[in-house]
């Protein structure tokens, strides 16, 4: 394939593509089997949620996409470029702990920036670490530990840190899972609106277990059945999304519907199929 | 302020004074094998010490939450003293038992008059326990990073080194002593030994088991090898590492003081030996009590360390 060939293939490329992702892990001599057959399409700009029950293998999903796992089979590109590792155009925010905890939030902040711009001086990664930590309100507590740090506090921390590397693409496995209800919504809220307050628009991929959650934030709905995607749900909610006046929508009542049903049918069929499953 | 003034260490620091200060048997001060009057025999030493310790209790004491703690220590340490003293000078039980157990005036004393002997010993010691610690922890450091993150090398090194470490650097020190060809190669190569293997276990441990979140965050991060290795997997093995310096330092100073009983002509072990040889147990427990005090020193430095360095641990 000619120079010329191969740019004009990235350029219709989707920002992520997924094609036939085959996922084995092999623990104590035995083979087990975790996504088969998974195709999927993420364009850039786009935000998606992967919901599905535990166990579904979404979690298995977005490590690959970090690059932390290689796929057993099929490809993964992200901008038509195999993934082979994580890369810097690609930030993370983990469920928890992921902090380094001997650094304040600062450095933790400032430690990653450095790590994707190698040549940048300590004070100037400090000042952009400063500015990050004041984005997702924690300017009273930049010189802090994380082990002094609320759950909620050290994930927005791990915010500050992703965006400050200025990614093309954030992922999130459940990053808000560990976090009590309220700060969760909180936290929700602060995410959308430092999303859709940001130009660039970011490729966000947010794995979650929380319908209503997905469906504050997405773009998109992948529902994950065991192994494999269920199915691919359009979000069409207009934005900047105002929880309270999404709630009251009849369409967001509709949808919600139907994906809680999804969720139960799918507890069902394990019921069909192993027996007393309950 | 009478809270302050009536307690238990207070009255027993008063007896004390006033029982070092009484007149005691003249008996006492005869030196068991010459006859003659002690030369070591001057209590002024024991009242300076006696006067420090209880400056140092008192300011421990007005810190709130010490207050309990600084007056029951403060308390054995006093009612040992006067005990010690009671036995030895008041009483004079048996004078044959005064060459064992010499009176703590005499022993005070020792730090004064020979102080030069005893720095010299504690620099020449000092100079030796330095060099292998160092080296012991630094080697045992860097090699146990290295091996720990390997998982081939540390599968292949960890059961041997097992083997190895199990065996303490106690045993095998005469044995150096006498194939070094030097006292001094010996020494530092034995504190290098005892020190090394616990450091160099504990490390491919720790970074054998490391919390895989950690790891995965560096490499997410974008983090190379060398900065995950020094800048990750170094701090995050810190507060363990600092934690055993204590026991190290103990490790250390017995192979030190073994290897000096053994073939040295100066140092800290090696003036107990010499005065425990020369029947001399004034100057033996004066030696005794410095190491007492050498070890309580080091383990304040370790833990002066530990608040600055690891912080995030505690």
């Amino acid at each position: 394939m000619s120079k010329i060939e191969t740019e004009s293939k990235r350029n219709q490329e989707s920002k992520i593509a997924v094609e036939h992702l085959r996922m084995e892990y092999t623990s104590n001599n035995k083979n087990f089997l975790a996504l088969e057959d998974i195709n999927l399409n993420i364009e850039e700009g786009q935000f998606v949620c992967i919901i599905g029950p535990s166990g579904c293998g979404k979690s298995t999903l977005l490590s690959v996409l970090e690059g932390l796992y290689t796929p057993t089979g099929g490809d993964v590109r992200i901008n038509g470029i195999p993934v082979d590792g994580p890369g810097r155009e690609r930030a993370v925010v983990f469920q928890h702990y992921s902090l380094f905890p001997w650094l304040t939030a600062k450095k933790n902040v400032s430690f990653s920036i450095a790590q994707v711009n190698k040549n940048i001086k300590k004070t100037r990664a400090d000042e952009i670490s400063v500015e990050y930590l004041k984005k997702v309100g924690l300017e009273d507590f930049i010189e802090k530990l994380p082990g002094e740090l609320s759950g909620g506090m050290q994930q927005r921390v791990a915010i500050a840190r992703a965006l400050a590397v200025s990614p093309e693409i954030l992922l999130m496995d459940e990053p808000f899972g560990a976090v009590d209800a309220k700060t969760r919504v909180v936290l929700q809220e602060l995410l959308l609106n430092l999303w859709e307050s940001d130009g660039r628009r970011m490729t966000v991929v947010f794995v979650t277990h929380d319908i209503d959650e997905a469906l504050l934030l997405s773009d998109r709905i992948i529902f994950m059945g065991p192994k494999h995607i269920r199915c691919d749900i359009p979000v069409a909610f207009p934005r900047p999304r105002e929880k309270s006046e999404l709630y009251a929508t009849e369409e967001y009542a509709k949808l919600r519907v139907e994906l809680v049903n999804m969720f139960y049918d799918d507890i069902a069929d394990k019921i069909d199929i192993e027996g007393g499953w309950l | 302020m009478k809270k302050y003034l009536l307690t238990l260490p207070n009255l027993l620091f008063v007896v004390l004074l006033g029982v070092v200060i009484w007149p005691y048997s003249e008996l006492a001060k005869i030196d068991y094998y010459t006859k003659n009057p002690s030369k070591l025999h001057e209590p002024t030493v024991f009242l300076v010490v006696l006067v420090l310790i209880h400056i140092y209790y008192l300011v421990q004491s007005r810190r709130n939450n010490k207050y309990r703690v600084a007056n029951d220590i403060a308390t054995v340490v006093y009612l040992l003293l006067l005990a010690w003293e009671l036995v030895t000078m008041k009483f004079n039980i048996v004078s044959r038992i005064y060459i064992y157990f010499p009176p703590p005036e005499n022993i005070f004393y020792v730090f004064f008059s020979d102080y030069k002997e005893i720095l010299t010993g504690l620099v020449y010691s000092m100079r030796l326990l330095v060099i292998g610690f160092t080296l012991g922890i630094f080697l045992g450091v860097v090699l146990g990073l290295v091996v720990g993150w390997i998982p081939r090398l540390r599968k292949a090194v960890f059961p041997i080194a097992k083997a190895v470490s199990s065996v303490p650097a106690l045993v095998y020190t005469p044995y150096v002593v006498m194939l070094m060809p030097s006292f001094i190669f010996a020494s530092i190569f034995v504190i290098f030994l005892g020190v090394f293997w616990p450091t160099f276990m504990n490390m491919i441990n720790r970074v054998g088991t490391i919390d895989h979140k950690i790891i995965d965050t560096a490499k997410v991060l974008n983090t190379p090898l060398h900065t995950t290795l020094f800048r990750v997997i170094l701090p995050y093995t810190l507060p363990r590492i600092i934690n055993n310096l204590t026991v190290m330092i103990s490790v250390a100073i017995m192979t030190l003081t073994a290897a000096e009983m053994l073939g040295s002509n100066s140092g800290i072990g090696y003036f107990i030996r010499k005065y425990s040889v020369m029947i001399d147990y004034t100057r033996t427990i004066a030696g005794i009590l410095f190491i007492a005090l050498v070890v309580t020193v080091l383990n304040w430095l370790v833990d002066l360390l530990k608040k600055k360095l690891v912080r995030w641990d505690y």
